[in-house]
């Protein structure tokens, strides 16, 4: 275990049963794990955005940055174009990144930016008490769309598959230990990583017993965008079917901030440059 | 024209995608070469091909503060450059002119578009055989002007000199310039816009992300040209929401990034500003103004968001507006925002224009060197429980970053407490807002150290022009000649109360021009407990010229 306590003292609020939990301790172990393996938890850099799951920012004690709905992605950008050393992990909403924030999730996948953006997804917004989010099915009927359902889901498994991501899989909170593998094999992988958690809200969405029965261990060819396309087409997080979980596809791509490395960070010599560019 | 000029005024005018700014470019070398002060205007629609494009330079032995109405000379690629300038010559006016396209027109007709086909170049080199013209017209001798062309021709190739040679002897002379200063230090000719890519690397920036939009993309050009020699991460992000939060994600580890944009760009950047504002993470944000609101005319000059920037952004939280006025002062103040930004962890918003970015500038190194850099920004001790948002009696934090040498360092938009984890707690945020409120007493103490205001023309002038920006040279000028005092307000905000004082002590009357209809300074002014008599207000999206300043001068004197 950890030589340090790697939760902070912050009261948690989070209801009772919340899916988050899993992901909280999921990501405390795997921090704890990499510190035995002598990654210090220092190198490591957590972003949220705003919602309930943000507020994992609060309870584990390593680096954050607690930004804003939906930007986590382009804070973590930055983070990775100054320093490209630092292990960045992005732990996102469905209703943060999936709406307001979904340019700068697909534009991360299509940079293949070294990454890993873990998706709470409890296809509601639960902070603010219930709304429908982009992955709500089409009968959700929540406090800000009428009992006649809300818009058809998409699917982000397809979304990060048509945007270049390098690293695809499906979590599920109500499988820790499943969930926590996956995480640090995305975390590990170099490139843009993206784990799609499927989470139970208990207070506004609790899917335990529907997960429980239709979720199953994908083990098909994971280096095959066809049988990946496949796989993630199974379940249109619209109606009854087959829900895969684990690693849908992995691939090698040169990362984004590759193009950044050759850079040094000396004011004098820049100074010294602007000086000769002035003819001084 | 007098026997010798120590001024001379030059068009050159055709259409968009005829080289016409390279060509000016050029004019304006050949004039600073030759000891001159130059300060050119390139105006142009926001199209690609077709419409008009023209530059005027304006080259003087003393202040070249704006442009005039007459030209001197004017050189014209098409018959619509003579249709649409000609109210603006005057009968000494020399017109030179490619005779094998414009037709029925007095002047010095060069058959340039022959020459050039005769010598075996390509189109573009019209420009350079009417530059090679225009040299003998203005007074050059050839041996004098050829190394000068020969290093700033965007074509340097002997045909292309031997164009403009032939352009040369077709012409004849007809002005006698007054002979350059000897031994005077060259100057460089640069556009603002490098002016402030070049001083935000003499500032020490690390990163420069930005998406494109008119009249900022020329920092963006410029340092994504640059990028190796000034060892700049230079980045065109998805949007302007990404480019400030990218730029706030590199300060969180310690990299001085900066970002720029029109005001349409600055609208999606507040976000990013109100983070700036809590979590205290240092940016630079260069908002280069166009006209009108929305999309308006993105090629067109104003100075019209100012109150905007200094009350963008939700909440209430420090920050610091300058706006400079030419490139001496771009590269001045683009690299104290970016120490002040440091220093005081704050956002710094450099305001600038079309006029400001798209024009050149002769432009003294050593003027600018002599100003003080040496910001210091307070960096945590690299031990020890470190608090990200320790209270202190500035209210300054000091500095830790996510490089693992300051132990868990949590940065929090929210409401947070001196760690940074979020609380709702009232004795926090009552605490979090007074810690805003200390460092903006600070940044104010601090600014007065700072040459906040430039002062020029008459001092002992008890009518003062007050104006801002781009259009500071232009009054400077103005006033130099009609012995009025001119004032220029840098530092916008905080407003620079006391020095603000000093500079119009004894005024009996005040007159404020600025490039918007409304009186946005103006305002400001008033506010600040000072009668203003008069403005001068001028929204046509083109700088003033000379002779209109000092005409709705004497309207309202
Ligand atoms: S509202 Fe839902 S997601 Fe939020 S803490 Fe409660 S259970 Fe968890």
């Amino acid at each position: 275990m950890s030589a340090r306590n790697l939760i902070t003292d912050a009261p948690n609020t989070w209801c009772e049963g919340c899916g988050n939990f899993a992901i909280l301790h999921s990501i405390k172990n795997i921090v704890g794990e990499f510190e035995e393996e002598g990654i210090k938890p220092e190198q490591i850099v957590l972003v949220t955005g705003i919602g309930c799951h943000a507020k994992i920012a609060d309870y584990l004690n390593i680096n954050t940055l607690y930004s804003l709905h939906g930007r986590a992605i382009p804070y973590a950008t930055g983070i990775k174009i100054a320093n490209p050393d630092l292990k960045v992990i992005c732990c996102v909403g469905d209703g943060d990144s999936y709406a307001e924030g979904i340019e700068h999730l697909l534009f991360a996948a299509k940079r293949n930016l070294d990454i890993t953006v873990v998706v709470h997804d409890n296809r509601v917004y639960g902070l603010t008490t219930g709304q429908y989010t982009p992955t709500s099915p089409g009968t959700y009927h929540g406090k800000s769309n009428p009992p006649d359902g809300s818009d058809f889901p998409f699917n982000p498994l397809k979304l990060m598959l048509c945007s270049g991501a390098t690293f695809i899989g499906r979590g599920y909170t109500g499988r820790m230990d499943h969930l926590q593998d996956l995480i640090k094999k995305g975390i590990s992988h170099r490139g843009f990583s993206f784990i799609e958690v499927l989470q139970i809200c208990a207070s506004f969405y609790n899917k335990s017993q529907c997960y429980d029965e239709h979720v199953y261990d994908y083990e098909g060819d994971t280096g095959d965008i066809g049988r990946a396309f496949s796989a993630a087409s199974e379940w249109d997080y619209n109606s009854d079917s087959q829900i895969p979980l684990g690693l849908i596809y992995r691939a090698e791509r040169e990362i984004f901030e590759e193009r950044f490395s050759n850079t040094t960070s000396d004011p004098e010599a820049r100074r010294k440059a602007v000086l000769e560019f002035l003819g001084r | 024209m007098k026997e010798t000029e120590d001024e001379i005024e030059i068009l050159i005018g055709g259409k968009a995608g005829e080289g016409i700014n390279r060509a000016g470019q050029v004019i304006a070398e050949i004039m600073s070469e030759s000891g001159y002060n130059v300060f050119m205007i390139f105006d142009h629609p926001s199209l690609i091909k077709g419409g008009h494009n023209f530059t005027v330079i304006r080259a003087s032995k003393g202040h070249a503060g704006g442009i005039k109405k007459r030209y001197d000379i004017a050189i014209a690629l098409d018959k619509n450059t003579i249709n649409l300038h000609k109210d603006n010559f005057s009968r000494d006016t020399v017109v030179i002119f490619n005779s094998d396209r414009v037709k029925k027109v007095e002047g010095t007709g060069i058959p340039a578009s022959s020459i050039v086909e005769d010598a075996g170049g390509i189109p573009i080199m019209i420009n350079s055989c009417l530059i090679g013209a225009f040299c003998r017209s203005a007074g050059f001798e050839w041996s004098d002007v050829e190394p000068i062309l020969r290093s700033k021709f965007p074509i340097k190739s002997d045909l292309n000199l031997k164009v403009a040679k032939s352009g040369f002897e077709h012409s004849e002379k007809k002005v006698t310039l007054d002979p350059a200063d000897a031994g005077k230090e060259k100057d460089k000719v640069i556009s603002g816009s490098e002016a402030v890519g070049l001083g935000l690397a003499y500032g020490g920036i690390e990163g420069y992300i930005a998406y494109p939009m008119s009249p900022a993309s020329g920092i963006l050009h410029f340092l994504s040209s640059k990028k190796d020699e000034f060892n700049i991460k230079v980045f065109q992000p998805e949007g302007e929401i990404a480019a400030i939060l990218m730029a706030e994600g590199m300060a969180c580890c310690g990299s001085k990034a900066a970002v720029g944009t029109s005001g349409g760009g600055f609208c999606l950047m507040n976000e990013g500003l109100s983070f700036s504002g809590i979590a205290e993470v240092p940016i630079v944000i260069v908002n280069a103004q166009r006209q009108s609101p929305s999309t308006g005319a993105p090629t067109y000059t104003a100075q019209s968001d100012l109150p905007y920037v200094i009350s963008a952004g939700h909440g209430e939280f420090p920050r610091i507006v300058v706006s400079p006025g030419n490139a001496e002062q771009a590269f001045v103040w683009s690299a104290k925002a970016v120490g002040l930004a440091w220093q005081f962890q704050v956002p710094v918003i450099v305001l600038t224009d079309v006029t400001l970015g798209d024009s050149l500038y002769s432009f003294d190194p050593a003027n600018v060197l002599k100003e003080r850099y040496d910001y210091t920004a307070s960096v945590a001790a690299e031990e020890g429980d470190y608090l990200r948002y320790r209270y202190t009696e500035d209210g300054v934090s000091p500095l830790g970053f996510f490089n693992g040498d300051f132990g868990t360092v949590k940065i929090n938009g929210k409401t947070h407490d001196e760690l940074g984890i979020s609380t709702d707690n009232p004795l926090v945020l009552e605490k979090l807002a007074e810690k805003r409120k200390l460092k903006d007493h600070a940044i104010r103490e601090a600014m007065e150290n700072e040459d906040c205001i430039v002062k020029s023309g008459n001092e002992g002038s008890k009518t003062i022009v007050v104006s801002w920006g781009s259009n500071g040279p232009l009054c400077s000028e103005v006033c130099g000649k009609t012995g009025l005092r001119s004032v220029q307000p840098i530092v916008l905000h905080p407003f620079p109360e006391k020095q603000f004082e000093d500079s119009v002590s004894g005024y009996e009357r005040m007159i404020v021009v600025e490039d918007n209809s409304t009186g946005q300074l103006a305002d400001i002014i008033r506010k600040q407990g000072y009668s203003v008599d008069a403005t001068i207000l001028n929204y046509t999206g083109r700088q003033m010229t000379i002779e209109t300043l000092e005409e709705r001068l004497k309207e309202v004197l």
